[in-house]
């Protein structure tokens, strides 16, 4: 509100000091009139009188000349005319309030004496007060009138919209940018307004673009980092593998000779072929390390693992078919859904079925009642996360990747599990129906081809894992 | 391949002791002739003796010379003979090397037994045209 006061004041101000001049001239132009006027009175008179009065006193005599003036009077009683003689007019006391007018009367060339003339000048005092007073009474009114008028306008075209602006900045200062400022004004408040509201817009749209921005690199680094993690646990994984090789392929070898050589006891042979059994199964273990670690960069692909086009519906129908056994068991079926040209992505067949494989085996485990798994082939264009190189020749537009998908009706994964499940030797089966390292090898093999696994999972709604193969043979060099 | 009277003689060149002698056991069981080096000298001595060798089996990881090594040069000196290279560290230039060589295998460790015995015998004992 200081603006509008201030605005206020001045208008006052001008306004009265306008008025103030108006009235300090006009009193002074009427003043100076009035004088001439009386000026111009006591001139004719004095005219007059002084040829009567010297007429007079030619054929009369001084004493008629006397009683003549002493006969003349005013009706207003404001003016007075006296005859006085160069002695009393020399000791006259100056008065302001009075204006006087001398008439020398000469006979024969002699001044015998004067006549007087005087009048007050109480109108003329009597007006200027009048007009001071009127004036200021009327200055009073129009600086009344104009304060309060400004005041009205004041507040309603300045400091309410001023205050709403103040308001608005306030707001947006504190993070608020929504909310627009409604100003009906054509003038500076309302282009000030409007000007506000396109910069909360493109604040606002600012903001969202940071905050899509800044989603997206921590979801970035979160999976640099969970590649990472993985990639530590591959180095380490892929280290032991090779240190344990000799040493189960002797202890292997051994347990197996004894286990075939006909003069060993019978007892000792079967201890013997348990052994080998036993030795046989780390072996395996340590092989799908190795599989997993190749993915993660610390063994590249060889040349025994050609990857020519892959038919992902082939390998689908072999896969469903190696698992029908064990899907009905469990009363489940399973299905697989594929577009009219089934995506043939540059991979190694083998390797992409034993992908598959291990997940049906998953989502054949997780499906606790009758229903089915669905296993589905597409494609899609899609940017591949932080952590996977996208394919060399797709920079500009978006790459293209097959998909195989495989859904279950399951129980899901519990949300604090889902970081983990690619890790090796991470398992939530019981003891014996799993090593931990089906989905690693899964991982470490899809990775081994430029693409990724992506997981979707609901509690006891299910899980779906999307294998994205990249469908760009330049990604392979 | 054609031997004529005598067995077939396979050089087995590995520095782990008991590798090597369940190699050789295993390998002998086959009704062959062994011969073990433990190290790449070793190896190149026993393959310039003037004595027959129909396949070598080889480490890689060994004393001295690596088997790829001394397999690569007796290959490069006209030595036409199977080669099996075993290795715990398979990657990919190995892969590549020892598939350039020609009439050579790369075995990771860990095997099991009937794998080698597997290659062995095709190696030995098939019909020139299948073991080229």
């Amino acid at each position: 509100m200081k603006l509008a006061r201030k605005l206020i004041l001045s208008m006052v101000i001008s306004v009265t000091v306008v008025l103030a001049a108006n009235a300090y001239y006009r009193v002074r132009r009427e003043l100076d009139a009035f004088e001439q006027d009386m000026e111009q009175d006591h001139a004719v008179l004095a005219q007059v009188l002084g040829r009567a009065v010297s007429a007079v006193w030619a054929t009369n005599g001084r004493d008629a000349a006397l009683q003549l003036v002493a006969q003349v009077r005013s009706p207003s009683e404001m003016l007075h005319v006296r005859w006085v003689d160069a002695e009393t007019l020399k000791r006259r006391v100056k008065v302001k309030d009075l204006l006087f007018t001398d008439v020398p009367i000469s006979i024969g060339g002699v001044v015998m004496g004067f006549v007087e003339i005087s009048e007050s000048r109480k109108f003329e005092h009597a007006y200027t007060r009048s007009t001071l007073i009127h004036s200021i009474v009327l200055t009073l009114i129009a600086a009344a009138t104009a304060g309060i008028l400004s005041t009205v306008l004041g507040v309603w075209f300045v400091g309410r919209p001023i205050e709403q602006l103040v308001d608005k900045a306030r707001r947006i200062g504190a993070g608020d940018v929504g909310s627009p400022l409604v100003i009906r004004q054509r003038d500076e408040i309302g282009e000030l307004a409007t000007e506000m509201n396109a910069m909360c817009l493109r604040l606002a749209e600012t903001r969202y673009a940071l905050n899509a921005e800044t989603e997206e690199r921590l979801r970035a680094v979160e999976q640099l980092r969970h590649a990472d993690r993985l990639a530590t646990v591959g180095k380490l994984a892929s280290g032991i593998a090779h240190e344990l090789g000799t040493p189960l392929g002797v202890a292997l070898m051994r347990a197996n000779m004894i286990a075939s050589n006909e003069s060993v006891v019978r007892d000792v042979r079967d201890a013997a072929r348990i052994v080998g059994e036993q030795i046989d199964r780390i072996t395996g273990i340590v092989r799908q390390l190795l599989d997993f670690a190749r993915g993660r960069g610390t063994v590249a692909p060889g040349p025994q693992q050609r990857r020519g086009p892959a038919n992902l519906l082939a390998i689908a129908q072999r896969s469903a078919g190696m698992l029908q056994p064990l899907a009905v068991k469990r009363l489940l079926a399973i299905d697989i859904v594929h577009a009219e040209n089934p995506p043939e992505p540059p991979a190694n067949a083998e390797q992409i079925q034993q992908v598959l494989v291990n997940l049906l085996v998953n989502a054949i485990h997780a499906s606790e009642r009758p229903g089915k798994v669905t296993v589905s082939i597409g494609v899609a264009e899609t940017r591949p996360p932080a952590d996977v190189t996208p394919p060399v020749f797709s920079e500009t537009g978006q790459p293209q990747y097959a998909i195989i998908s495989v859904k279950d009706e399951g129980i899901g994964i519990a949300p604090e599990v889902l970081p983990r499940i690619f890790e090796p030797f991470f398992t939530t089966k019981h003891v014996g129906e799993g090593t931990g390292l089906g989905l690693s090898v899964a991982y470490g093999i899809v990775r081994e081809h430029g693409g990724w696994i992506e997981v979707a999972s609901e509690r006891n709604k299910g899980s779906c894992f999307s294998v994205y193969l990249p469908l760009d043979f330049a990604v392979l060099v | 391949m054609n031997l004529g009277e005598r067995l077939p003689r396979v050089v087995i060149a590995e520095d782990d002791d008991d590798m090597r002698n369940v190699l050789c056991e295993l390998v002998s069981g086959l009704g062959v002739e062994v011969a073990a080096a433990s190290s790449g000298g070793d190896l190149v001595l026993l393959l310039t003796d003037d004595r027959p060798v129909d396949l070598i089996i080889t480490d890689v990881r060994m004393p001295w010379m690596t088997g790829f090594q001394v397999a690569l040069s007796a290959r490069n000196s006209g030595l036409r003979i199977p080669i099996i290279i075993v290795t715990g560290f398979p990657d990919d230039t190995l892969r590549a090397q020892v598939e350039n060589m020609g009439s050579a295998v790369l075995l990771a460790k860990p095997f099991r037994p009937d794998e080698l015995l597997s290659l062995v015998r095709g190696r030995l004992f098939t019909s020139p045209a299948a073991s080229a």
